[in-house]
């Protein structure tokens, strides 16, 4: 009888136990896939959800899902982000599930204005299903309508998959993005002696460009994708934005580049050349007055086009001198429009402060309240050092 | 369970980068903090604790002492439920109510409690490797993530004092040798209590520091200072390749057990020394009237909240507790025995006799 008993109450429990309080069939949630957050004139909280459409989704075997667009796009609006989802869920015949979000967009307006990033963040940090691995993303006003429509977004159906296989995909062969996520933003606001940076990306005019998404036919693709570049922030807002070479920079000096490209124009021709491995040295001090950063990029080079035209009576040995002194040229001269740039923002998205706290800890004590001046009148020493480890593959014999 | 869940020595003395040291520099005051109560367990083996504190302050005093343990264990019973399930209620189940959780958690620890030491015993030969396998899993698995930078400058930011401070305070939650204590009575008569606790703290300071420095390399000192469950948010960042997301799960899968399984022993060991005092009442009523009670004080809206939570669990109030009942009581004790060394060592003799001629009468009885 005891037995029984047990075996029963098991049961009972495996059964009625089995979930949360509001768990809900995948059949009845609606998944996020990104996020834009918004914001009007009047203050109000705009949030535009792009829902997975299940019924777009089918086999390749069957050919289910048809011509339904692959995501749909849901409007809320309210004085916070909790009320404007609060007004999406009354329009929407499932529970919105947001574990899954991949893209979190935040508009220009949004990242600019006052406390409004910091509202956004405790939102983020206080949500239970919010995930901090999200991608975070800054686009512009005039791109928030256009982003869920009529936009290319390659082999994916969604721009939140997109943006996340890109991240996945493209980090290793392309340094002129960044793959920011909702964490690695709310470190770096956290984190004394360096800004916060955020991917972002602008939608560009295109013609057939063809398209894989479930619903639209390749007339209806209007605006191709570019991701490239970073937004600049200070002290939560944003501040501005660097281009895919400058960020290439960034990437460097904060050791998550792997690769990029450079072209060294002589004459009517130019070289291009792959840079590889780069390993930025930054030394930290500081005199008394100014805080010193000595940076020494080192990086490896393969030449992927050579000069043609008008080298044919220099030496080889003496090209390739050339070639080496000239990379090494052009890149100290883009480390340093970059820091410039950033300087001029009074942005430190490089984290020079916090590598001089690491290196010079007694010297941080004494001008960490004031780093924003510091950085401003910093000086920095760039070198730059790389070497061309291979002559490229195909059109010279090992042996001559 | 109750570093693993809310990771204390993160809002510790240096309040910085540091505080991977201040676990280190903790072991050694863990040992100091420890040691009357490990004399006390070396000494007086065989014993339970309440005829410990019997046979060394009286039976008058001994029983107080015994009611305030009782009153320990309720605490950490309360307390470390009450936080468990805040997090379950804040992050994994926001809408599921709290009566609910309560009782879905009070219902196996209460039985566990129950079935005695044996059982907790052999649950955690089965549980506490498991949580030791997934530590070294995520640790090993985040460390594409992990940002050494997180760490400096080290130990330049925070003073000698303000680690020690921070170490003390550390040691001073380490309320495990209670445990000891009760389990000491339970141990084989050929294990060795010096070896088995130095063992433990052993065990307890790598896996710790793991999870620690894991927590903060990943998240930084700063994020994972204000986390609830910090070490539950560094492995929600972490992937196991492209195709295992969520592995977080594994951390709950873990976690939640482990919870249960160091509640039943709270539970246990108040229903222990509450059998031993009233030897009527069985081990089983009290076990199942404590859990009924710490129901009802978890079911306290104005005690159940993160609010108080937060004040139990933090510096002002949980190591200064811990601190009296596993230091400076025993301590007293400690100086009592040399006081009265011969008349104790002679109690001791007796009580030592009259628990071997019981054993010895409970083996002869026919099965």
């Amino acid at each position: 009888m005891k037995k029984m008993f047990l075996i029963f109450a098991l049961v009972v429990i495996i059964v009625s136990t089995a979930g949360c309080w509001s768990s809900t069939e995948v059949k009845n949630l609606a998944i996020v896939s990104s996020v834009i957050y918004d914001m009007d004139d009047e203050n109000n909280y705009l949030i535009k959800l792009n829902i997975v459409n299940p019924s777009a989704i089918g086999s390749a075997d069957t050919g289910g899902g048809g011509n339904k667009k692959a995501g749909i796009t849901l409007d809320g609006k309210g004085k916070s982000y909790t009320e404007a989802l609060n007004d999406v869920s009354a329009n929407v015949d499932r529970r919105l599930f947001a574990d899954h979000n991949k893209v979190r967009f935040l508009t220009e307006k949004v990242a600019t204005k006052d406390y409004a990033v910091i509202n956004f963040l405790d939102f983020i940090m206080r949500d239970a299903l919010t995930d901090e691995s999200a991608l975070f993303v800054v686009i512009r006003d005039e791109d928030k309508d256009k982003l869920y429509n009529s936009t290319a977004t390659g082999l994916s159906n969604l721009i939140g998959t997109f943006l996340d296989e890109l991240a996945t995909t493209q980090q290793k062969y392309c340094s002129s993005m960044t793959h920011i996520t909702t964490l690695d933003f709310i470190k770096a606001n956290y984190a004394d002696g360096k800004e916060a940076v955020a991917g972002t990306l602008f939608l560009e005019e295109t013609d057939n460009i063809p398209s894989q998404n479930s619903g639209l036919e390749d007339q209806e693709i209007q605006y191709k994708i570019v991701y490239e570049g970073l937004a600049l922030f200070k002290d939560y807002s944003l501040v501005g934005y660097m281009n895919g070479k400058e960020t290439e920079i960034y990437n460097i000096l904060t050791k998550q580049a792997k690769t990029g490209i450079v072209t060294i124009p002589k004459d009517e021709d130019f070289a291009a050349l792959t840079w590889n491995k780069p390993k930025a040295i930054i030394k930290a001090s500081y005199n008394g007055e100014n805080a010193i950063f000595d940076i020494k990029i080192e990086g490896e080079l393969t030449i992927d086009k050579m000069y043609i035209y008008n080298t044919s009576e220099e030496p080889f040995s003496d090209i390739m001198k050339t070639l080496k002194k000239e990379v090494s040229e052009q890149m100290k001269t883009r480390t340093s429009a970059a820091i410039t740039k950033a300087q001029d923002y009074g942005s430190d998205i490089f984290g020079f402060g916090a590598m001089l706290h690491a290196q010079n800890p007694k010297a941080w004590r004494i001008i960490a309240s004031d780093w924003e001046v510091y950085f401003k009148n910093a000086t920095f020493n760039v070198e730059c050092d790389f070497k061309i480890n291979q002559q490229g593959e195909i059109n010279k014999p090992f042996i001559k | 369970m109750f570093p693993y869940t809310f990771m204390p020595v993160l809002n510790t003395y240096p309040y910085n980068q540091d505080v991977w040291a201040v676990l280190v520099v903790s072991l050694f005051y863990i040992v100091i903090f420890n040691l009357p109560l490990l004399f006390i367990m070396i000494k007086f083996r065989g014993l339970t604790i309440n005829e410990i504190f019997d046979t060394i302050s009286g039976s008058a005093v001994g029983k107080a002492l015994s009611i305030i343990y009782v009153l320990l264990f309720l605490m950490c019973y309360s307390a470390c439920l009450m936080v468990a399930l805040q997090f379950v209620s804040i992050t994994l189940m926001p809408s599921t109510p709290m009566w609910a959780l309560l009782f879905v958690a009070i219902i196996p620890i209460t039985y566990i409690a129950i079935k005695g030491a044996g059982v907790i015993g052999r649950l955690a030969t089965f549980i506490v490797p498991l949580i030791l396998i997934t530590i070294i899993v995520f640790a090993l698995a985040g460390i594409k993530m992990m940002e050494f930078d997180n760490l400096k400058p080290i130990l330049a930011d925070s003073s000698f004092l303000d680690i020690n401070l921070g170490a003390m305070y550390t040691a001073a939650r380490f309320s495990e040798i209670s445990i000891f204590l009760v389990f000491s009575y339970f141990l084989r008569k050929d294990a060795d209590i010096k070896k088995n606790y130095f063992l433990s703290v052993a065990v307890f300071a790598v896996f710790i520091l793991i999870m620690v420095l894991s927590t903060l390399l990943v998240l930084g000192y700063d994020i994972a200072s204000i986390c609830y469950n910090p070490y539950y948010i560094f492995t929600r960042q972490v992937q196991l390749y492209e195709s295992l997301e969520k592995v977080q799960a594994l951390n709950l899968f873990v976690w939640f057990p482990g919870t249960l399984l160091k509640l039943s022993i709270y539970c246990f060991m108040a229903a222990f020394v509450l059998n031993r005092m009233f030897k009527k009442v069985s081990r089983k009523k009290f076990a199942i009237g404590l859990s009924a009670l710490v129901y009802i004080i978890c079911s306290i809206k104005i005690i159940n909240n993160t609010e108080f939570l937060q004040y139990i669990g933090s510096d002002r109030f949980f190591p200064y507790v811990i601190f009296a009942i596993c230091f400076v009581i025993p301590l007293i004790l400690v100086a009592i025995y040399f006081m009265r060394k011969k008349k104790i060592n002679e109690k001791l003799t007796l009580a030592l006799k009259k628990n071997n001629d019981e054993q010895n009468s409970e083996a002869s009885l026919p099965s």
